[in-house]
């Protein structure tokens, strides 16, 4: 994949991250929202809401696991930066090459179990103590927040594996600098 | 099996693998090639790792701490503490502990402290002379204050395992919270005289009284939070979302800082930095368990239960245990895996619970920046693009005082037991 090919793509992941971050940002404001109606709903109406726990904790959970998506998509894992420092240019490419296909291995790994254990509640029809929702959906945030971390760790994993390869063809982020 | 637990995540990272991917590695290694679990395991412990009601907290005050920094919050109140503090030298860095504790009793989280002192006042401790490696230490280690300052995640965590009251453990982290506050101060204001800091304006009561008309609004904040928890209106989670909801409407109609893109900018920074501590709390989740499945813990509580310790001993070898369990475990995990074997032993040895929990509260926030996994430090990383290893540097001073105001803590339980008695 040369620059000019990986462009598109580039403008295409780059919108996306944007959408899905504005999503999860407006659950979080909505989120604080329920939180205050249901605090204030004990004193003004006497009750709280009805499984308002349950959504805002399974909301939480999405959040986290789209979120490891977004963070991965950044590079932004919180970690040691010190081997960084120690390799750069080709030997960086090498290294956050190798990182990403180990993050895609392990992902991909969790994601597999994540499917057979959703799959299992899906098809038992399990649904949430308070709000009734289905277990699955809440569960289901694992399998998608590490599908598609593995896919994406993958996929910059092979572009970085490639500028090590060929270094003169890639741009420096694909390179891995600057991480 | 050792290695996976042990060996495996230290060579990872140090290659600089994630920490959440070093700690789900290490335990997808053990679980798979040690155990006979099913291997579905891995997603049932990663998921009610997060699963909690309790750890709502964390989104909520993260996005609060990120509110307060952008809404001018942060910065009334840095100017307030200066207003206070500006004639002694040293008074930028002892606004920053100040500022820390002022957060600590709004936001009760560490990382969100560390990540709103990081942003706000940084920059000008930098400005104001400070060297990098010190004031990358201060602002590091100012964190651990949130923990011990009530409200207080840890706490919540330590209070629902142990079946302790939450207000009472709140009420004992208030003097050991101003104690390690204090302890710092001092540091400081010696660092800064032997360094010749510059000092800033004199004290004038015209000065102070402008600062608190201008932070009226921001100084309400952590009374509302916490006569909201004392008084019953709101539990310590929805606190969370009530100091969000407070810094919204405040930065956006009473400051005019915020517009509703800038709040949902805000929200979505929240989200980032949300997920590097949640992930890492879901894969610490599954690591936990695994060491726990092992009886790693157990086995080392049972080894120093059968030495034959008397009170005071007990007390320094837990202190060194969880000391050295705080370099490698979140405060979240250690708390949940550690109360429930801890609580018969100390009762056997007649540690009131309520003292316990503060010991092991601080004891786990040293741990929030101690090399080399405190999250503090990564936080810091992120929000002050130091390396980590400036940051090391910095933190051991303030690593030092946080040690003997934990020794002090330890013995001295009326410093913790004194407001639950009163109150």
């Amino acid at each position: 994949m040369t620059r000019r090919a990986g462009a598109p793509l580039g403008r295409v992941l780059v919108a996306t991250e944007r959408v899905v971050a504005g999503l999860l940002g407006l659950l979080l404001v909505a989120m604080v929202l329920l939180n205050v109606a249901n605090a204030a709903g004990r004193y003004v109406v006497g009750r709280a809401i009805d499984g308002s726990d349950e959504v805002l904790v399974f909301s939480m959970v999405w959040i986290v696991f789209i979120g490891t998506v977004l963070v991965t998509g950044r590079d932004r894992h919180l970690g040691f930066d010190l081997a960084a420092r120690l390799f750069r240019g080709r030997w960086g490419a090498l290294r956050t090459g190798m990182l990403d296909i180990g993050l895609a291995v392990l992902a991909g790994y969790v994601a597999l179990q994540s499917f057979g254990f959703v799959d299992r509640l899906a098809r038992l029809g399990q649904v949430s103590m308070a709000a009734d929702i289905p277990m699955a959906v809440p569960h289901a945030a694992v399998l998608v927040g590490m599908a598609l971390t593995a896919l994406l760790a993958g996929l910059r994993g092979i572009v970085r594996l490639a500028a090590f390869a060929a270094p003169g063809l890639m741009a420096p982020a694909a390179r891995g600098e600057g991480r | 099996m050792t290695w996976t637990l042990v060996a495996l995540p230290v060579a990872l990272f140090l290659f600089g693998v994630p920490v959440f991917a070093v700690l789900l590695a290490a335990a997808t290694v053990t679980l798979v090639v040690f155990t006979t679990l099913p291997p579905l395991t891995l997603h049932q412990v990663m998921f009610g790792g997060v699963d909690q009601y309790a750890l709502l907290a964390v989104p909520f005050f993260i996005f609060a701490g990120e509110l307060m920094g952008r809404s001018g919050i942060a910065e009334r109140l840095v100017t307030w503490v200066l207003s206070l503090t500006g004639h002694v030298r040293g008074s930028l860095g002892i606004a920053t502990v100040g500022t820390a504790t002022l957060m600590g009793a709004i936001s009760g989280s560490s990382p969100a402290t560390v990540a709103a002192i990081g942003r706000t006042l940084y920059p000008s401790l930098l400005q104001s002379g400070y060297s990098t490696r010190f004031a990358a230490g201060l602002v590091t280690s100012s964190g651990s204050i949130a923990i011990v300052v009530p409200p207080s995640i840890a706490m919540i965590l330590y209070g629902a395992s142990a079946e302790q009251s939450i207000p009472r453990l709140f009420q004992a982290g208030l003097l050991p919270g101003l104690l390690i506050a204090g302890m710092m101060a001092g540091y400081i204001v010696i660092w800064a005289n032997l360094r010749g800091v510059p000092r800033h304006a004199g004290f004038e009561f015209g000065r102070f009284v402008a600062a608190s008309r201008q932070a009226w609004a921001a100084l309400l904040m952590p009374a509302v939070i916490l006569v909201g928890i004392y008084a019953g209106w709101f539990s310590p989670t929805e606190a969370g979302g009530v100091a969000c909801l407070y810094a919204m409407l405040v930065g956006r109609f009473l400051y005019r800082s915020l517009g509703w893109r800038d709040i949902l900018a805000t929200a979505v920074e929240s989200v980032y930095l949300t997920t590097q501590v949640l992930v890492i709390v879901a894969a610490a989740g599954v690591f936990s368990y695994l060491l726990t499945i092992q009886g790693v813990p157990q086995g080392l509580v049972a080894w120093i239960a059968d030495l034959g310790l008397g009170q005071a001993e007990f007390l320094i070898a837990i202190n060194v245990f969880l000391l050295l369990l705080g370099c490698f475990l979140d405060p979240t995990s250690a708390i949940l895996v550690l109360t429930p074997i801890l609580i018969p032993v100390i009762g056997h040895l007649g540690i009131d619970p309520v003292h316990f929990g503060i010991i092991m509260t601080v004891n786990l926030s040293i741990g929030m920046f101690t090399p080399p996994f405190g999250l503090n430090i990564f936080v810091a990383q992120s929000v002050m693009t130091r390396d980590v290893i400036a940051i090391w540097r910095g933190i051991l001073p303030f690593l030092a005082i946080q040690i003997v105001s934990l020794a002090i803590i330890t013995y001295v339980p009326a410093l913790s037991l004194a407001l639950p008695a009163l109150l």
